[in-house]
């Protein structure tokens, strides 16, 4: 059945229904709509927050992304993978590939521009060592071979790579190297948030295969409970694990006597001090131990949300399916790889999105944890707490919102990198 | 679309109210909000009486309007220009020579706004800040004005990389008047830029020291001078000057930071303990 | 019966939401009642003192000026005390004034629209023409003719507003840091009662609580601390290593060395974090954190209280506030002695960086609270503050504290006697947070060196590396905010000058408008010398031409 318009005649005369939504999407408008607007507007402007409020161009982005001769590179190498991409996908998708390359040209010649004005002719530097190498790509991405058109695909990829090496080496000599030394901790977090997904998903498929119905209503609820502590408690919860002195981590350890084991390894393998005697490692306090805190945070891992969006999936798995596993013979383990773990893919993809974004948004955890510096070092410092930092203590409100509108689009990409890569096989 | 009655008197109620809920403002108040720099309520109010049959209160309600949309946050360059357009108005019907306090305090103000940067792009125009200090100067009624205008322009040339040129300025209004209101600041100002920027210290110390005599009107500052004074002549070598000074923060300012290490070097200069170089 | 039974389990969840929302909308109404009745005046008062006493003593105040304001007027008022927690203090001003809806009184010091001229002058309402008058609430004392200003300690000279010009609060109290230690397990362990009056001495106190833990297997640390403990010491221990600092790069001679200045200064070679003073404080700093409890840099300010009550520790450094509550705490399990922070003037190493302990002399009055510009109620909010501040008032309210009173002519308790301010020495305010960069650096370091997981070297090269690649760009963005606050005194110097001309009855007084365009050019000048300066390096040092 086809959708039909919506005619001016079907609005007045279920004017109430029309209604309806007006004041939901009145109040994300207002609340979620019209600050992200005013975020990226902001991004360009030297802003106090309350009565400054003066337009500075790029003067933000260039201080947090380096001189435009290290952007430029990468954007020809984007703008060139945008136009090797536009010979495939259906045209949709061509349409948004030739908007995302205006967009891109039209910041090139921006910054171009910005940079000339700015005097500093070195912008076009980029485009000699890069554009060489993309623009013999390109042209063989035009060639008859398929091979040599592989080669040409391959060339821009491996130019957009380089590019990116090149601006990830150089910007923390040019442009806000605490920023980008944040990420180190948010791509070690990842991997990690990648191992701590697995507990929620076993969680979820041992309580699927309870028999009795009543049981599985009784770990919900018990798993839905913790649900009501506020995050800030556990927080602090967790702050008072890692105590040196009375924290429970450290006698357990002692009790475990780990201590003495933990004691070697530092005076043998790592060196750092943090475990000598007398056995008392202050886990937010030592610069080499604020990682593995980190990491090790919200032990076993067990996330409600996750538990019951992968229980969501696995109830939708007809009991026909397991039947028919059964009578050929699959084990407990077979039942999980061949049947669960596909069926549930797609909420493993969602959970991996919202992991993702999650991690890199995360400032409230090393808040509270560490403070809004991220402990000693910095070591807890990441592209969210150094927004925080910089606009709640810096009260530089239009350079945070520079990097929020940066982080935005860093995500966004990763997102988009997600959605054409993980493919649910459906 | 047909509303239920009720809520068509409501709705109609609620656009009356505001009508008769807002008392009318007064020029006072307009005033007073400025001065706690709530401009956007200012502007409100001096619009309402730019139009008064009174040309007093017309004129002062413009002035009102005009300070306002300069110094208005964030600082938007249609702003700034309207205050232009109506300064320049008000000037343009003031005769040749201001003789009132309201002319005096206009022409400072258009001249303010000339020598500084009031939105982002904005150019200062110097040339017609220093005509309006000039006729601000030469008004006789001018009184602290002209004392103003003087040590803007003072500054104008120092921030034209002229800093013997300002000193200059400052002195000869100095020897015109050395009892004017502003007389301490101008020294201070004169001193400082020989000390910082002439590399002149010893004259320094002179200005400085003229400028504790005329009486600092900052109440926070004459300790700091007075310690700056010693300091400086210590390092000179002018003993009977350091003493004099260091001598005076511990009889007039034995409460402060300074008083320590002022006592040291009084001992230090009188010979009671050597020289620690 | 079932019927209804089944009916009202329907119906449950929707009268348990109603029921909940008429008892929130009766008690809301009931709390109108009571606390904004039509007659009564009600004013609150907001501030984050959550140490013990303080809230009752407030009350007690705020009783006895509704009694005496009802015995004058007839009138009833309602003072009413929000005390908010310290973290979320700054958020809860800042909102409330610019939101309008702020307290009318407010306590100065945290949250930005306390501290930054720029929002003090649009939001609070000075009060330095009152202070000129006398404090009638001292009358019949020795003060009653003396304006208001000149009863403080140091006639409000601390608490002057050097931007614009105004004072804004009167202090309750003054503070200063000092050491508290256990006097049993002091003697128990060096022999003697005296405590540490030079470096040396507390040197050989360290060496002493290690031979005694040797000898009787204990555990005891010689000082209880944590990164709030380590804050103060840099304060009584750390500044007067950079004493010859300030004094060689003080440029303005205020006794400070500012952001623009030491920018300046480390342009010509005159600083950097490798100078020998800067590095021999930190070694000072990590010889004596060496002597905290272990695991101290993860521990709370209250963890460090608790390690000192639980007598794991000799020592603990605090400040006046804490000279009653200390002891208070300890009653019954052991004595507390007070003693100043030994600074080591003789030491072979440390002696030739440091003249002498810091100076307290400057240190202003604390714990002020601002009148709220907007409040319908400033009069009263004026008064309430001029009946804090009497001499009666202030000498009951420190001694009920245990704090340092501020009004001349109030006796001190004997609890705070040690804790008047130290005048010798000078000071060491030497900013060197020359970027954004190098405050988050050092922050993020500084604890980690002190407790000497990262070598004193190390430290200073990292933050030279960061000082040499920002501290430009930190020197425009200072500027920059100068030039803010300069166009804020602009403003406010302009809306002077037009009251004085068109407005007779709120017009400034002539000494007014001068002491303002004083500052005012001073200010402007100091801009316009440093950005010279900075555009074209500084000159070289005044010629030296000792006799």
């Amino acid at each position: 059945m086809r959708a039909k318009p919506i005619t001016w005649h079907n609005v007045r005369s279920h004017w109430t229904v029309f209604l309806l939504p007006i004041p939901t999407l009145a109040l994300v408008a207002l609340f979620s709509y019209i600050p992200a607007a005013g975020a990226i507007t902001h991004s360009f402007f030297r802003w106090d927050g309350a009565f400054i409020e003066e337009f500075v161009g790029f003067l933000n982005f260039r201080r947090l992304l380096g001189v435009p001769s290290l952007w430029t590179p990468v954007l020809l190498a984007v703008l060139a993978a945008y136009c090797a991409l536009l010979t495939t996908g259906s045209r949709v998708q061509r349409v948004w590939l030739i908007l995302a390359a205006i967009a891109t040209a039209v910041s090139l010649v921006v910054l171009g521009l910005d940079a000339w004005k700015s005097g500093e002719p070195s912008a076009l530097g980029g485009v000699w060592w890069f554009g060489l190498p993309l623009l013999a790509s390109g042209i063989a991405t035009r060639a008859g071979s398929a091979t040599a058109r592989s080669w040409g695909v391959g060339g821009i990829y491996a130019t957009l790579l380089v590019a990116c090496i090149f601006y990830l080496t150089a910007v923390r000599g040019y442009g806000d190297a605490l920023f980008w030394m944040s990420f180190q901790l948010i791509f070690i977090l990842i991997i990690a948030n990648l191992f701590k997904m697995w507990p929620s998903i076993f969680t979820a498929v041992c309580i699927h295969r309870l028999k009795s119905d009543r049981a599985q209503y009784l770990y919900r609820v018990l798993f839905v409970i913790p649900m009501i502590i506020p995050t800030m408690v556990m927080l602090l919860v967790w702050k008072f694990f890692y105590d040196p002195n009375v924290g429970p981590l450290n006698e357990l350890l002692r009790a475990m006597h780990l201590d003495t084991l933990l004691s070697w390894l530092d005076s043998a393998v790592f060196r750092t001090g943090a475990f000598s005697d007398p056995f008392r490692p202050a886990w937010l306090a030592e610069p080499s131990l604020i990682v593995p805190a980190l990491i090790f945070w919200g032990f076993p891992w067990v996330g409600v949300v996750g538990v019951l969006i992968y229980l969501a999936g696995l109830q939708n798995i007809s009991g026909e399916i397991y039947e028919a596993a059964e009578l050929d013979g699959i084990s407990w383990w077979g039942k999980f790889v061949y049947l669960e773990l596909p069926l549930i893919m797609t909420q493993i993809r969602l959970n991996l999105i919202l992991m993702i974004i999650g991690t890199f948004q995360a400032f409230g955890l090393q808040l509270i944890l560490l403070g809004p510096e991220g402990g000693p070092g910095n070591k807890g410092l990441t592209p969210g707490l150094y927004m925080f930092y910089v606009g709640f203590s810096q009260q530089e409100y239009g350079y945070a919102c520079a990097i929020g509108l940066s982080l935005f689009v860093i995500i966004l990409m990763l997102t988009i990198i997600n959605h054409r890569f993980i493919r649910v096989q459906k | 679309m047909r509303f239920p009655l009720g809520i068509r008197w409501t709705l109609l109620a609620f656009a009356l109210v505001p009508l008769h809920a807002a008392p009318p403002p007064s020029l006072s108040e307009a005033w007073a909000e400025a001065g706690l720099m709530n401009y956007d309520r200012a502007i409100r109010s001096f619009e309402a009486f730019v139009d008064s049959p009174d040309p007093a209160l017309r004129r002062q309600a413009r002035i009102g309007l005009a300070l306002a949309l300069q110094y208005r946050q964030p600082d938007r360059k249609d702003d700034k220009q309207r205050a232009e357009e109506i300064y320049n108005a008000l000037i343009g019907d003031m005769g040749p020579t201001p003789v009132s306090p309201a002319d005096h305090l206009l022409l400072y103000l258009r001249a303010r706004m000339a020598a500084d940067i009031d939105y982002p792009g904005d150019t200062p125009d110097w040339e017609l800040a220093d005509k309006l200090h000039r006729r601000l100067m030469d008004s006789p009624e001018a009184g602290l004005y002209a004392e103003l205008a003087a040590s803007e322009s003072a500054l104008l040339n120092l921030k034209r990389g002229d800093p013997k040129l300002s000193v200059a300025m400052l002195e000869a209004r100095l020897a015109a008047d050395a009892d004017n209101p502003l007389a301490a600041a101008q020294n201070m100002l004169a001193g400082g830029t020989e000390l910082y920027l002439l590399d002149d210290p010893a004259s320094a110390i002179g200005r400085f020291r003229s400028a504790l005599d005329a009486g600092i009107p900052v109440p926070t500052l004459p300790p700091s001078y007075i310690w700056g004074v010693a300091r400086l002549a210590d390092q000179l070598g002018k003993r009977e000057v350091a003493l004099e000074y260091y001598q005076r923060i511990l009889s007039d300012f034995s409460q402060t930071l300074y008083a320590d290490e002022s006592l040291r070097a009084v001992r230090r200069l009188k010979g009671q303990t050597p020289d620690p170089q | 019966m079932n019927q209804l039974l089944d009916r009202l389990k329907s119906w449950l969840g929707p009268l348990i939401l109603v029921l909940a929302a008429a008892a929130a909308y009766a008690k809301i109404f009931y709390d109108h009642a009571t606390y904004n009745p039509p007659e009564v005046a009600t004013l609150r008062l907001c501030h984050w003192q959550l140490e013990p006493g303080f809230r009752e003593s407030i009350d007690e105040l705020i009783k006895r000026y509704e009694e005496l304001y009802f015995q004058r007027t007839g009138k009833r008022i309602n003072l009413v005390q929000i005390p908010i927690n310290g973290r979320v203090y700054p958020q809860y001003v800042n909102c409330g004034l610019i939101g309008g809806v702020a307290p009318d009184l407010i306590q100065m010091g945290r949250g930005d629209t306390t501290i930054n001229p720029s929002y003090i002058a649009r939001f609070f309402e000075p009060i330095t023409d009152p202070l000129m008058e006398p404090n009638p609430y001292n009358a019949g004392a020795s003060l009653a003719d003396v304006p208001w200003k000149q009863t403080f300690f140091d006639d409000m000279r601390g608490n002057y507003e050097p931007t614009l010009l105004q004072y804004y609060a009167a202090p309750f109290t003054r503070s200063s840091l000092r050491f508290f230690y256990n006097k049993d397990l002091f003697r128990t362990i060096t022999g003697h009662d005296n405590p540490p009056s030079t470096f040396a001495d507390l040197q050989e106190f360290f060496r002493k609580v290690e031979a005694y833990n040797l000898l009787h297997g204990a555990r005891i640390s010689p000082i209880s601390g944590s990164a709030y403990q380590l804050s103060q010491l840099s304060q009584t221990l750390g500044l007067p290593f950079r004493a010859d600092l300030v004094l060689e790069h003080d440029m303005n001679f205020d006794g400070r060395v500012d952001k623009l200045e030491a920018f300046l200064a480390y342009r010509k070679g005159g600083w950097d974090f490798s100078s020998p003073a800067l590095e021999a404080m930190l070694r000072c700093l990590t010889e004596v954190a060496s002597q905290f409890q272990p695991g101290w840099q993860a521990a709370l300010r209250d963890d460090a209280l608790f390690n000192f009550l639980q007598q794991r520790s000799v020592m603990i450094t605090s400040g006046s506030w804490d000279a009653v509550v200390i002891p208070r705490l300890s009653e019954g399990k052991f004595e507390v002695g007070v003693f100043a922070t030994p600074v080591p003037m003789d030491h072979p190493e440390y002696g030739r960086y440091v003249r002498g302990p810091r100076n307290e002399a400057g240190t202003p009055g604390g714990i002020g609270f601002g009148i709220n510009a907007r409040s319908p109620h400033k009069e009263i909010a004026m008064d309430f503050t001029r009946f804090c501040t009497s001499q009666a008032q202030n000498e009951w309210f420190c001694s009920e504290m245990g704090w340092t009173p501020v009004v001349k002519g109030a006796k001190a308790s004997e609890a705070v006697i040690p804790f008047q301010p130290i005048t010798e020495g000078f000071s060491g305010e030497f900013d060197m947070d020359l970027s954004p960069e190098v405050a988050l650096k050092g922050g993020g370091m500084r604890v980690s060196v002190i407790a000497g997981r990262v070598p004193v070297e190390e430290y200073s090269s990292e933050m030279n590396r960061v000082l040499e690649r920002t501290a430009e760009d930190g020197f425009e963005r200072t500027l920059q905010q100068n030039a803010d606050r300069i166009r804020n005194t602009q403003r406010l110097f302009a809306g002077s000058l037009a009251a004085s001309v068109f407005c007779d009855e709120s017009a400034p007084s002539r000494k007014k408008i001068e002491e303002r365009a004083t500052a005012l050019l001073l200010d402007e000048h100091r801009d316009a010398v440093f950005r010279t300066l900075g555009a074209a390096g500084s000159p070289e040092p005044a010629k030296e031409d000792v006799e």
